[in-house]
């Protein structure tokens, strides 16, 4: 079971890198964003997968802080582009 | 019991793994940020609860399952907001959208010529 786990856990981080290209040469502002906000969530899961896979169960609290940093940190990039004005998520 | 929970836990964990790949190449392929991001928020959504819920299964602790059932919901408050805060950051600031795309400008105008609002 572990090892279809440790699996699966590979491919999200194939995954990832395939949404680092979209981060990378994202033409807007705003796809980058949209790219690294599900690089995050795939973070999230990722810690979470390792915390039951290895037995350190204390680090699904890692997780959850992940998460809440993760948001506030794109609702705060968001907030700011928003100020920019017109052409702030552009190129 | 036990040989019947994985299995049931592998089965969520493969079906959550093929939805975060939707997502991944919904943001690799989709042609502009507003169907980029209508991909990758739903995909992303799905795709972690469904692995939450396997690694719930999985981990047979009730505290640990607790904190995955909490990081869930979590999950799933704001990954709407935050598409909904970067959809209209895009928006506000006038990111281009898909050539052909039916903008509120041209129903208005069709609608002033006496048409139904549909073009």
């Amino acid at each position: 079971m572990t090892t279809l786990l440790w699996t699966l856990m590979v491919l999200l981080l194939i995954f990832v890198g395939l949404c680092l290209y979209r981060a990378a040469y994202g033409p807007t502002v705003a796809d980058r964003m949209v790219a690294i906000n599900v690089i995050s969530t795939k973070t999230v899961v990722m810690v979470v997968g390792v915390s039951i896979a290895s037995g350190q169960l204390h680090y699904v609290d890692v997780a959850l802080v992940y998460g809440l940093i993760g948001f506030l940190a794109t609702v705060g990039v968001a907030a700011y582009l928003d100020r920019l004005g017109p052409g702030g998520a552009g190129d | 019991m036990t040989e019947a929970r994985q299995v049931i836990a592998g089965v969520l964990l493969c079906l959550g793994t093929f939805f975060f790949f939707t997502g991944t190449l919904g943001v690799l392929r989709m042609p502009d940020v507003y169907t980029r991001l209508h991909v990758a928020a739903k995909a992303d959504s799905l795709g972690a609860g469904l692995w939450m819920l396997g690694l719930a299964l999985l981990s047979g602790s009730g505290v640990i399952g607790f904190k995955l059932i909490v990081l869930t919901v979590f999950i799933w408050i704001t990954g709407p907001t935050v598409a909904h805060c970067m959809a209209r950051v895009a928006y506000r600031s006038k990111v281009p959208m898909l050539e052909g795309t039916l903008q509120e400008v041209d129903v208005r105008i069709s609608e002033a010529e006496g048409g139904d609002g549909v073009q």
